[in-house]
Formats: structure tokens, sequence, C-alpha cells
């Protein structure tokens, strides 16, 4: 038994434990590291860029910067999309790149010994596996610990010029 | 205790840029005739600063440069000697040397020895030069043994206390640098006669031939012997002949001497001529940064000011960290001396110095017993601008802010709009405050980037007198409007097409001075900088008074590169041939310029800046180059449009004309492909809804708005749905926090937060035409 942990805790060894802000994607619970995470503010008016995939609502002004939005809910088809004021955008900071996503919610943030991050076994999700950190347990709660600075990056997002690898 | 000093390596190659900056603009202002007192107080403090800073991070090469180049200035500006032409172009020279050292240390590569060498001999031989024998005692002296070059620290060490005399008999045999230097042994014997009685035992026969270039033509080497009864060691004595000579050209020989000081090489308690006044905060430093050597005569940067507040002697210091208390200097405001720091950085009431014992003086700072000697020296630490470095970008991000703050304002005042004014007045007072306040913050904001115009023309004196020299040509340069001020951005980026057109001016407006006298001209040309604001520009003109652009060389060259001209141009029009690319009217390619290559690249850097640039010519009497810019690179002229229920903005600059066009001026091409005529001429519509795929209910060219554009050549009618207004916007990259977008180029922050796109005028027309191409 304890054994099988350890193993557990070395095949997510670069899944860390830490502080996750858990928000809500249609009934699924996801969380991104809460170090990552710049502000959490209400949906506001965005412009429109002409000729970008749906789910890049625009952009904002956040204080003077120009910060892209983008819709989750639409890139992932989950959740119900509309706009009001209960409409939740969370504003990330990845490596100095300040960018924005619509969520259904925000639930709370939680803090996840190493012993409690599984494992994301291969299965056709929505999200490709290789944007997951693994996959928290609380409870009876499950929650997709995603790794949002590949995601966001990556080409699809087309959030991005220089595409990472 | 470990510091690492190549952390502070790029505040000193700063400073050391802008002293030899300030160095060589003062050289240049200088009236040799009536040298003035407070200018080479500023070039020696300028070089003393470049040595102090040098020697504090071991830069050797460029320590001993300035420091020789520090005694003579220090002499020139007591009077002990008269500055010359002469003098003022090794100077110049000298700080041309200082440059590439610095840049060489910047660049971390190895700086080639010779012109230091070089300009370091020259200096020598000037400091040397006109030497009043009076001057022989114990001030002088050091000032002498210090010049010995790259063993300094350790050479420097003769006490004054030392009058043993002591006899050497030196065998000269001068060798072939020697000869070639500009001075020759004249200077050597000048030397040797002021630090002690000079016999000259025996000397080749053209020894009374005069100095300077006559020693040049000495084909052999002739041999000199002198006696010499003097209170210096045998070690100075071989440093200042290893300072001119090869070591096997000279042999010194020790006949008698008195031995009294046992220890010459202690070099701790040796004051000499400079430093008598010199700060020495740096003196502490060793006891901190024990890794550093301890060097007597050079003043501190004050970097580290806060540890040494109570060991601060005499310091100027630039008090760049310094929290000590703010003293009132002005009981200390006296005639400038012989001060050290550059009080650049200083608080304008920082503590000048304890140097002199100020009863006004607090009790607080330790005012420590001072030699006699020095309490005669105020150094004003106040003296000359004071200023901080902040980096550019906590600059921007200040900006953001104010930028912020002004909408948010805005906002809460479009609220209040419609609050009872009667009931709330208190209210509406302290919103109309509220305005004035945010108005005036970020006018103080905005005005931080932006720098006097004098950054660029300062270095336009050198350039013009060194190539006026090198072409043969008198040109006064004058500048004017020095104090506009331009974005910092602006200032670096203008630096090199201005550079090209004063060059241009010299090389091609100004005549020589015969032609110039045969055409009733005086023969000195006139080029004349100046700057303006003009509305929201800034208006940059180069003038001469040359002979103005020649029409019909500059058509005759045109029609034979094969450029579409006709006779029947305008004068506009065929000056602005000559930015065309491989444009050159020279006939014969000189180094400085002829090539054809350049003013194409200017024209095409001012564009880019969002600029101008236009000529004005007559023959005969001269020519003026204009260059416009905005204001700063941050702001935007621009047009504001609507397109359904977006707003773009269209830079002014590129906009010709709007129009409403009627039915009948649209015409299509095979029922597709819309174009409008303006004046005779067809133009392409661009549709910004087809473009942009964004939905609006005015898809007829005549219910909305064609905005003609026009740039690089190209022109095109936009189609939008209305004109909003115009205004000046603030340039926002897209791509910091998102990506490129075809057919944009930025973004901006309106009035009430929204943000709008600024419309990237060529990437749009070529949309359009792939958008023609696909239908």
């Amino acid at each position: 038994m304890i054994a099988s942990r350890t193993d557990i805790t070395e095949q997510i060894a670069d899944a860390p434990a830490g502080e996750y802000l858990i928000f809500i994607l249609g009934n699924e619970e996801y969380g991104v590291e809460i170090l990552k995470v710049q502000e959490i503010r209400s949906y506001d008016t965005v412009t429109r860029i002409a000729n970008t995939p749906e789910f890049i609502k625009g952009v904002i002004n956040l204080r003077g910067n120009i910060v892209p939005i983008v819709d989750l809910r639409l890139r992932f088809n989950v959740g119900k999309v509309e706009y009001n004021q209960f409409t939740v955008v969370i504003i990330l900071n990845l490596s100095g790149r300040i960018m924005g996503i619509v969520v259904d919610g925000v639930s709370d943030v939680i803090t996840l010994q190493a012993s409690q991050v599984r494992p994301v076994p291969d299965l056709v999700a929505m999200i490709d596996t290789k944007y997951l950190l693994g996959l928290g347990t609380v409870e009876n709660r499950m929650l997709i610990l995603v790794d949002i600075e590949r995601l966001m990056t990556s080409q699809d997002m087309a959030l991005v010029d220089n595409i990472e690898a | 205790m470990s510091i690492d000093m190549s952390q502070f390596f790029q505040v000193f190659f700063e400073e050391s840029a802008e002293h030899l900056a300030e160095m060589e603009r003062l050289l240049l202002e200088m009236d040799v005739n009536a040298p003035d007192r407070e200018e080479m107080n500023a070039i020696f403090r300028a070089a003393h600063s470049i040595k102090g800073g040098s020697g504090t991070f071991g830069f050797t090469d460029m320590a001993d440069v300035t420091h020789i180049l520090e005694n003579l200035l220090d002499r020139l500006r007591k009077g002990e000697l008269l500055p010359h032409a002469e003098m003022i172009d090794v100077f110049l020279e000298a700080t041309d040397v200082l440059k590439e050292q610095l840049n060489c240390h910047i660049r971390g590569t190895k700086a080639n020895t010779q012109p230091a060498e070089a300009v370091c001999a020259k200096l020598y031989a000037m400091t040397q030069d006109k030497a009043p024998q009076a001057t022989v005692h114990a001030q002088t002296k050091p000032a002498f043994v210090n010049n010995a070059p790259p063993q300094t620290s350790a050479t420097s060490v003769t006490p004054t206390s030392a009058p043993t005399l002591n006899i050497f008999e030196i065998d000269f045999r001068p060798g072939a640098t020697f000869l070639k230097r500009e001075s020759g042994i004249k200077d050597l014997t000048a030397e040797l006669s002021r630090i002690g009685a000079l016999q000259t035992l025996s000397a080749p026969a053209d020894e009374n031939s005069p100095m300077g270039s006559d020693q040049k033509n000495l084909s052999h080497a002739p041999a000199w012997r002198f006696q010499l009864t003097t209170a210096e060691t045998m070690e100075s004595l071989q440093d200042l002949f290893s300072f001119i000579a090869n070591p096997g050209d000279v042999s010194i020989v020790k006949t008698e001497y008195e031995y009294i000081d046992a220890a010459p090489e202690s070099g701790d308690n040796t004051i000499f001529e400079c430093s008598l006044t010199l700060s020495n905060a740096y003196k502490e430093l060793p006891k901190v940064f024990p890794s550093i050597p301890s060097r007597d005569d050079e003043d501190g940067y004050g970097f580290f000011t806060p540890l040494l507040t109570h060991a601060l002697d005499d310091d100027l210091g630039y008090g760049f960290f310094s929290e000590m208390p703010l003293i009132p200097n002005e009981a200390q405001a006296e005639p400038y001396e012989d001060g050290v720091g550059y009080g650049f950085f200083s608080p304008r009431d920082e503590p000048a110095s304890e140097t002199a014992p100020q009863p006004s003086l607090p009790p607080k700072i330790d005012t420590k017993q001072e030699d006699p000697t020095r309490t005669k020296e105020k150094p004003n630490a106040a003296l000359g601008e004071t200023s901080i470095r902040v980096g550019v970008e906590r600059v921007d991000q200040l900006i953001n802010l104010v930028g912020e703050l002004v909408i948010t304002q805005a906002m809460l005042t479009q609220t209040a709009a419609n609050i009872d004014p009667i009931l709330h007045e208190a209210l509406h007072n302290g919103l109309a405050q509220l305005e004035r306040n945010t108005r005036d913050l970020q006018e103080a904001v905005m005005s931080i980037r932006m720098l006097p115009i004098s950054f660029v023309f300062s270095r336009f004196p050198r350039l013009v007198r060194d190539l006026a020299l090198k072409l043969n040509k008198q040109v006064d340069l004058v500048t004017i409007g020095e104090n506009t001020e331009l974005d910092k951005g602006l200032i670096e980026k203008i630096a090199d097409p201005l550079t090209h057109l004063v060059r241009n001016s010299l090389d091609h407006g100004i005549e020589t001075p015969d032609i110039r006298i045969a055409a009733n001209k005086p023969a000195k040309g006139t080029i004349t900088l100046s700057a303006a604001h003009q509305g929201g520009n800034i208006v940059i003109a180069v003038s001469d008074n040359g002979a103005g652009l020649n029409r019909d060389k500059i058509l005759a060259k045109a029609t034979e590169r094969g450029l579409n001209v006709t006779a029947a141009m305008s004068d506009d029009e065929v000056w602005m041939l000559i930015f065309e690319p491989g444009f050159s009217t020279a006939e014969v390619v000189t180094d400085v310029s002829g090539r054809g290559v350049g003013m194409d690249v200017v024209k095409r850097n001012i564009t880019q800046m969002g600029g101008a640039v236009s000529i004005s010519s007559t023959p005969g009497i001269g020519t003026t180059m204009t260059i416009r810019l905005p204001l700063t690179l941050a702001i935007l002229d621009g047009m504001s449009v609507s397109l359904g229920d977006s707003i773009y903005v269209i830079p002014l600059n590129m906009i010709v004309e709007t129009m409403q066009p009627q039915a009948d001026e649209i015409k299509t091409v095979t029922g597709r492909g819309h174009m409008v005529q303006v004046r005779g001429e067809y133009l392409p519509i661009i549709a910004l809804h087809r473009v942009f795929n964004l939905p609006t209910h005015i898809t007829d060219p005549c219910n909305g708005v064609l905005v003609l554009i026009e740039t690089e050549g190209k022109k095109a009618a936009l189609f939008v749905d209305a004109l909003m207004g115009q205004q000046q916007v603030v340039i926002k990259s897209l791509e910091t926090n998102f990506r490129k977008i075809a057919g944009v180029s930025g973004a901006t922050i309106m009035g009430d937060g929204t943000v709008a796109l600024i419309l990237d005028v060529a990437s749009l027309i070529k949309l359009g035409n792939n958008e023609g191409m696909r239908k």
C-alpha cells in the first residue's frame, strides 16, 4: 500500500502539491495553480477582434493593459454560454503574459497534498491529456488540474504568435 | 564579505558616457582665448569622475588616460598653463580614446592600447609644455610622478616630506618612437629641470632645434647625457622615463644620495596635488570591500555612502543611495574651487561636505577634524543638475496607471452628471478638483519621458567640426530650440537620420570657401539646426546657406535612373526625388556621402516614426530639410470610425480625405471589385466589414463613408459606417499579451475605458487586394 502510493507520487512528480483555484466548467471542476491567477473579475464589454476564432471574445482594457479574453465554455463546448453580471473572468498571469478566461464559476481555493493528486488515465477527454497536470481528489470531488500555461499558449488556442514546441 | 562589483558596472558605463559627452560638449564650447573658469572646472570634474569610477572598477586603462588628462586640466584651470587650440584637439582625441575604451569595456573586449598610449604621450608632453619654472615645488611634483602609467597606485608614493637630494646621471638614447612624437627632447629637459637642477653633460649637435615637428625629422638617435640633482627617487625617475622611452634607451645611475625616507611605498598619507580636495569616501571602501585596492586620489561614487556616513571625510559622493539628513548648504555655496563629485545625483541640499566644519551643521553629522589646509576648499555638490536614474518600464507603468486614473475620473464625472448639482454641490466641487489634479498629474507624468532635443543636437558640433576640417570647408553650426522636448524613444531614433541630414548639408550643401567667395557669400557657411513645437508635432529643420539643390541635375539623374519624371514637375516633387533609393548627384563619392545610400533610409526611418520629411531649396541661397514628428511615439493622431458596434482608429497621417460617394461615382469591373472615381482616379474600395467579417447594416458605400488612405505610394478607399471624430490616442501593443492581428497595428483605450483597435493601413490595402482576388 505504502509502496504503491510512492509510485503514484513519483509519476506525478511534476504535478506538485499546492494551492489550486477551482473553477467550474459545465458539470466539472477544474483547478489552476493559484500562483498563475492574477485576479478574478466580472465579465465586461470586450472589443471583438476580427478574423479570430469564436472562443476568443476579444480584448479588454485591464488598467491600461490590453488583455485577450477566451471563453473556455465556447472552447470546450460546455456550460451555458451567456454573459451577465455573474459571468466570471479569471485573469491569469502566465510568465508575464496576461490573459483572461471566461468560466461558469469559481468555487474555492483548495490545498492539495501530493498524495491527493492522481495521474490522468488515458482517455478521450475534451482537453488533451497533455494539458492536464493530474486529477486532484478531495473527498468525493474530482478536480481536473489544468496546466493552464501550456493550454493557453498552445497552437489551437491561437492566442500567441510563437507556438510552443 | 564579498560584493559583486559588476552589478555597478552598468551605472558606471552610463555615467562615464555622460561625463564624456559633457566633456566633449564643454571642450567644443570653450573659447580658447578666454577660457571660462567654470567650464574648466566642469571639464575637470568630468575627467575626475571618470577616473574615480574607472579606478574603482578596475578599468586601469581608462584611469590612466583620465589621470594624465586630469593633471593637465588641473593645471589649466589653476592658470598654470594657458590653453591653446592644439590642446583642445588633443583633449578631444583623449575623449575619443576614452570612449573607445569605455565601449570595449562595455562589450567586454580588449581595447587597442596604441591610441591610448599616443594620446597619453601628447597629453604628457603638454603637461610639461610651458611649465613655469616657479612651480617646482612639492605640490606639482607628485602630480608628475603620478603620470607614470599602469602602475599608478604602486608608484604614486613620493612622500612630500622627503627633501632628500639625489644626484643621477642619465644616459638617454631616444628611440624612434620618441622622436616621432610631437614634442621631443626639449620637453624632457624642461621636465627634468623642473624637478631638479639639470646639467646637460653632452648632447647631439642639433640640441637647439626647436621642439615639435623638427624632431620628427631626426633620422638617427642622438645620445644625451644629463646630470640631475633632484629630490625625486630613482623609481620616479624611471617612471618618468618609462613613460616616454623604451627601457633599453635610458640608463640612470644614482651617483650620490642621502637617504631619509625609509618607506617610500607607503602611499597612504601622500597628499597629491589633486587629492588635496578630493573626496575620499572611497578611501573608506576597502574597509567594507576589502577586495578593492585603496586609491587615495579617487573620489568615491558614493554608492555606499549610507554605510559610511560616519566615516565620510570630505565626500561629495554621488549621494546615490544616500539617506543622510538633508542640510541646506547655502552657507557653503561659495565659489567652486576644486570640486570633485559631479553632483549629478545628489539631492540639491544634501550635505555637500564636511570639509569645512560649519557651525551651522547639526552635531548629528560627524564633522571630522580636518587638515587645516582643506578648510578653504568648499566643493559644491549642488552644482549641476540633479536627477535620478529610473528604468523606462517604470515610467511606462506610471503612465499607464495615470491613464487609468484619467479614465476612472471621466467615468466618475459621467456618473455624477446625473446627480443633482444643488443637493450634492460638494461632490461636484470635489470632482471638478479631481479632474484638474488628474490632468496636471497626467501632464507631469507624460513629461517624464520627454527629453530636450539637445541630447541629439549636442553631438553635432563635434561632427560638423571634424567633417568641416576633413572637407576643407568652413562651417558654423547654429542650434535653435535645443530645449524643445520630445519623447525619449524618438530622441533615440531621430539621431541617425538627423546625423545623415547634417552630413549631407555639409558635404553637398555648403560650398568650399573659394566657391563661396566667388559667389559673393561669406567664406564661412552656416548650418542651422532648429527644433520647435508646432501643434502636436515637433518640427526639426536642418538648413544650410549653401548652393541649394540643382533641379536640372536631379531631373537628369532621375531620367538616367529610369524614374518617371517630367520637366513639368513642381520643385517640391523634384526635391523629393533625392529620397529615392540609390539616388545621388554627387560627382565624387567620398567617405562622407555621395553613395546615394542614406536619404531613402532617412525617409523610411522618419516615416516609421510616424513623421514626414520635406525639402525646400533655393539655388544659391541654401536648402532646408524639415522633419515633422509626432511628439511621442506612444501617441498617435487618429480618426476614429465606427463599423457596426465597434470603433476603429485610423492614423491621421495616412488619411488623404474622406468622402460620401454618390451612386454614380461607384464603378465596378465585371460587376465586382468596387471602385470609386475621385478626381479622375479610380481607387479600389476596401470594405472593412468584409475584410474583418463583421456584421453591419451599412453595406452600400453610398450610405457609409469612404476614407481615402494612402501609404507606401498605394491609395485605396476604406469603406466604413461613419466617422466618429478625430483625437489623439495612446498606442498600446496587442502583442504584449496577445498576438499580431492582420490589419491591426495596435490598440488604444478610448475615453470610456473600452478598447479600440488601430488599423494598419498598409496591411489593410494588402488584405483588401486579396479579398478582391477571392471574389
